[in-house]
């Protein structure tokens, strides 16, 4: 009895432990949002400022996103999902409207003007509601880029194809001369998106003729499922991709510009800069951009909060500093602007041992221009549309047709 | 003939122990390689499995990364509670089959094959149904409560597997002679039964908690409100910079502690013979 | 001990509320087409049932079946005699071997499958391809749920009547045929339980499948939760069910031919 009574003290004593360490008096902002998809230390100044704690919670695809917001688990203050996302949860009164007019937030006040150009041609034409007016005060946008592809620069072939070919590259084998090993993101959508980008298509459109249906047509479904079965994919991944790139592993990938930079400034920090980066991206001219907006779900309870930490992230000063700690493409005109500055400045994108293993920001801009404007390069740039229950589940079913049991 | 016997005894002896240790090293490797990691500076890099030089920063990560120490204190709440409500419910539970008729037992036998014949991933989905009904009543339901409900369900069947064949073997007639004596039928159940089943009970309630600590699939569906568990932080940040090598200290700081504990009981029980004897 | 019959109720209303319900209003989702699991706006629909027809589901369950046909083989195959030899043999610490084997149980699964990855993936393996491999995944399957199959084989082999096997020995009957005759059949409800126990997660796990098969390998447990990641519950509470069948199918299947080879 006594032993029971110590085993019942040690784990009431546990509980209480650690609830005060998981549950802090404090106020909490519940944000949801990608894997390293925003700097911490920039959760922990917020924290500071406001006197709050911000939980984070992170998913990994847009449906998952989708999924937790309309499930309504969790009383979420500020989501960050990618564009069709929002335009569905907007569709389905699941946001609320950003406190644009409040005088308590500058740089709110100013969503119309602050964001760069060619991303807020593409919000105009995509990001709007049924009468064909864009819902812009119902999202911010956090980062963008664009569906490209990463590439090792190690098989002289390689960069050849992928430079003329665009997404082609990534289902027809017989452009090379040697074999090649290729990489396919996870997402169903994503799959059925990068067929028809291959083939120099709307990637929203459900049929040949170009329709936009509910559903996909069978003739497509088929193609489809025979261009997968045809081009057998090396790899299906996520955040794995672009590292088996950078490690030689695969020789490219289907994925998003974010991805890229990302792994270019982790191989510069995991060996203290480097003297030659042996892969390199390209954004086809014929692709679909992407962005992530913060939104605040219906769900929330700290609505004040919400729009604080919304302001937070798009004050200049702290979107430079996201940027700088996550690598995608910035949205504000101001950090664009920052960036030209500190490199007229001489700043360093990487600070490493030695000259030859560091890189300054004006080579990095100088190289990789599509970090400031993704869709330098492109000619046709779409944006996802959101799909039915249908559509999205026919994709599923055609994606399944890789497992390469029998093989 | 005797010296011929003994040389295939002895050889016969080498393959099992060969047989053994190598069944053995395969379910070790991982765990070695989790080692391996928990002193690696460069756990995280790009190019797996890299050394990057001995550190102990990695054991320090386990209190210092909030993520990482959140998720394991959450596991442990769930795991800890859910395997001590587990056991007292299974416990009880096979007190009330053991007393059923055999018709009524039937039917108890097979619902409670229904979480056990269940696979993870249709018993997760189901829990996460049915408190998605409940959500327009209880709103913040999913996190500790939903996920505490579910490590309950699936792990009661094991400790009644464990303790319900146990009770079927023990003599009811010392019961039966207290309950005569004018021992009430409560306290004699708490004083004769449950004492006679403290092995059952313990090896149910270890099986309980280990199946609790490391459950993935089920708490990946009954997560929520922040809460969510030790395994499902390394399904979702594995591949990412910002995951914490801190993971793998600490794992391996728990089967450390673990070996420990079982070297030191086996040292402690094998003295404790010798002193019999 | 009649008098403790109520002990039983409570857990059999527990029982009916998270096991027999949500079975019940998952089979009544099959028929609804509706939005997440909210039930307003739902209809009566067949349309989860007209994709039943593509190829590719039955597929996927055929696969299922065979990583874990493989993984259920090969446990008992490294199983069993691991439990036979630590649980006959002479050794002081018997406890402790079983308790070396069942160690690995207490690194976490998921960090374990991780390391498997980071280990296939690495300079060491870099000729081999192994990740994304269907045997990577039934190897890793394999180490994984070892300790599932050997823990219930010993439990059973410790209980079983030694005097049994020594009456065998003395009438002069071959050790081998002992094994067979004797010890083979009285543990055989060991290894029953622990091939169960292995089976289940095998065939519905999506985790292995999802690390070590590089996405490559399409397991119904992929399936599952990608559908039920878009939030349809209304084809993922029919592959839910489907799987169910298949499963209890399976086990019926397996436990019938278990009877009748019982009475040799």
């Amino acid at each position: 009895m006594k032993k029971i009574l110590l085993l019942l003290f040690v784990l009431v004593s546990f509980t209480v432990f650690s609830c005060l360490v998981i549950l802090t008096p404090m106020d909490t902002l519940y944000l949801l949002n990608w894997g390293e998809y925003i700097d911490p230390d920039l959760l922990e100044e917020f924290g500071k400022l406001y006197n709050c704690q911000v939980i984070e919670e992170t998913v990994t695809s847009s449906e998952t996103m989708y999924q937790k917001i309309t499930e309504k688990n969790t009383p979420y203050d500020v989501a960050i999902p990618g564009d069709y996302v929002i335009t569905q949860l907007y569709n389905e009164g699941l946001l609320r409207k950003i406190d644009v007019d409040n005088i308590k937030y500058p740089v709110l006040n100013e969503y119309q003007t602050i964001f760069t150009d060619s991303l807020k041609d593409l919000t105009n034409t995509y990001m709007v509601d049924s009468s064909n007016k864009p819902f812009d005060t119902y999202y911010m946008p956090y980062f963008w880029g664009a569906y490209s592809i990463i590439y090792s620069t190690q098989k002289s072939d390689v960069e050849n194809v992928v430079l003329n070919n665009g997404f082609e590259a990534l289902y027809n084998r017989s452009l090379y001369n040697e074999s090649v090993k290729i990489g396919m993101y996870d997402t169903a959508r994503w799959v059925v998106a990068s067929y028809l980008l291959a083939q120099n298509k709307n990637p929203n459109i459900t049929d040949y003729n170009n329709n936009i249906n509910d559903d996909l047509s069978s003739e497509l479904v088929n193609n489809c499922k025979d261009a997968l079965l045809n081009v057998n994919f090396d790899e299906f991944g996520n955040d794995s991709l672009k590292r088996n790139v950078a490690l030689g592993s695969l020789d490219m990938c289907y994925t998003q510009l974010g991805d890229f930079f990302d792994v270019l400034f982790l191989k510069y920090d995991q060996d203290n800069g480097a003297e030659n980066i042996n892969f390199n991206v390209s954004v086809p001219s014929n692709t679909a951009a992407f962005f992530d907006g913060m939104v605040i779900p219906t769900t929330t309870k700290n609505y004040d909060l919400a729009n604080k930490f919304i302001e937070f992230m798009l004050e200049p000063t702290h979107a430079y500093q996201n940027a700088n700690a996550i690598g995608y493409c910035p949205t504000l005109k101001s950090v664009c602007d920052m960036y030209h500055e500190d490199a007229l400045a001489g700043e360093y994108y990487y600070e490493g041992e030695t000259e030859a293993k560091s890189l300054t920001l004006t080579d990095f801009l100088d190289k990789y221009p599509m970090y400031l404007d993704p869709l330098y390069n492109s000619t046709n740039a779409y944006l996802l549309e959101p799909k039915s229950a249908n559509y999205l589940l026919t994709c599923e079913q055609i994606y399944i047709v890789v497992s390469s049991i029998d093989n | 003939m005797l010296e011929k016997k003994s040389f295939k005894t002895i050889l016969w002896n080498i393959f099992k122990v060969a047989f053994v240790s190598l069944a053995l090293f395969a379910t070790f490797v991982p765990t070695l390689i989790i080692f391996y990691q928990s002193f690696n500076r460069t756990a995280n890099s790009i190019v797996p499995l890299s050394w990057g030089g001995f550190t102990f920063k990695n054991y320090v990560e386990i209190f210092t990364n909030r993520r990482l120490y959140i998720s394991i204190l959450d596991s442990l709440l769930v795991s800890l509670w859910s395997t001590v409500i587990a056991t007292v419910f299974g416990v009880f539970a096979s007190i009330g089959i053991h007393a059923l008729s055999k018709k009524a037992r039937k039917t108890m036998d097979f619902l409670n094959e229904i979480p056990m014949m269940n696979s993870e991933i249709v018993t997760g989905i189901s829990i996460m149904i049915l408190f998605s009904l409940l959500k327009p009543l209880f709103p913040e339901i999913f996190g500790f409560t939903t996920m505490f409900i579910a490590h309950v369900f699936f792990t009661v069947p094991y400790v009644i597997l464990m303790v319900l064949p146990k009770l079927e073997q023990t003599d009811n007639a010392l019961y039966e002679a207290a309950v005569d004596l004018g021992c009430p039928p409560l306290k004699s159940l708490f004083k004769i039964i449950i004492p006679s089943l403290k092995t059952a009970i313990l090896m149910g309630a270890l099986i309980a908690f280990t199946l609790s600590i490391d459950d993935f699939v089920i708490s990946f569906y009954t997560q929520g409100n922040g809460f969510s568990n030790f395994s499902n932080y390394v399904y979702s940040s594995y591949s990412k910079k910002n995951f914490s090598s801190g993971a793998y200290a600490f794992n391996a700081l728990l089967t450390f502690v673990t070996l420990f504990i079982v070297f030191a009981y086996s040292l402690f029980t094998n003295k404790k013979k010798e002193g019999k004897k | 001990m009649n008098r403790f019959k109520g002990f039983a109720i409570p857990y059999f209303i527990w029982l009916i509320v998270l096991a027999f319900l949500p079975i019940v209003v998952m089979i009544a989702f099959t028929f609804l087409s509706m939005n997440g699991s909210s039930l307003e706006g739902a209809s009566f629909s067949f349309e989860a049932y007209n994709r039943l027809i593509d190829p590719s589901i039955a597929k996927l369950i055929w696969n299922s079946l065979i990583v874990a046909f493989w993984t259920v083989f090969f446990c008992v195959l490294i199983g069993y005699p691991c439990a036979y030899f630590v649980s006959f043999s002479k050794l002081k610490n018997k406890l402790l071997i079983l308790l070396l084997l069942i160690l690995p149980m207490w690194s976490n699964s998921m960090l374990r499958i991780v390391s498997w990855l980071r280990l296939f993936t690495s300079k060491y393996f870099v000729g081999f391809n192994l990740a994304g491999s269907m045997e990577a995944v039934i190897f890793v399957s394999v180490t994984t749920y070892l300790p599932f199959m050997i823990f219930p084989i010993y439990t059973i082999l410790e209980k079983l009547d030694r005097g049994l096997i020594e009456a065998s020995n003395d009438l002069g009957v071959p050790k081998f045929k002992t094994f067979l005759k004797v010890t083979l059949p009285l543990s055989i409800s060991g290894v029953y339980s622990g091939i169960i126990m292995v089976f289940l997660p095998a065939a519905t796990g999506f985790a292995i499948s999802q690390t070590i098969g590089l996405g490559k390998i399409r397991l119904i447990g992929n399936l599952l939760q990608s559908v039920f990641e878009k939030n349809n519950y209304n084809f993922g509470s029919l592959i839910s069910v489907l799987v169910s069948l298949v499963i209890t199918l399976v086990i019926l299947l397996f436990s019938k031919f278990n009877k009748e080879k019982k009475p040799c």
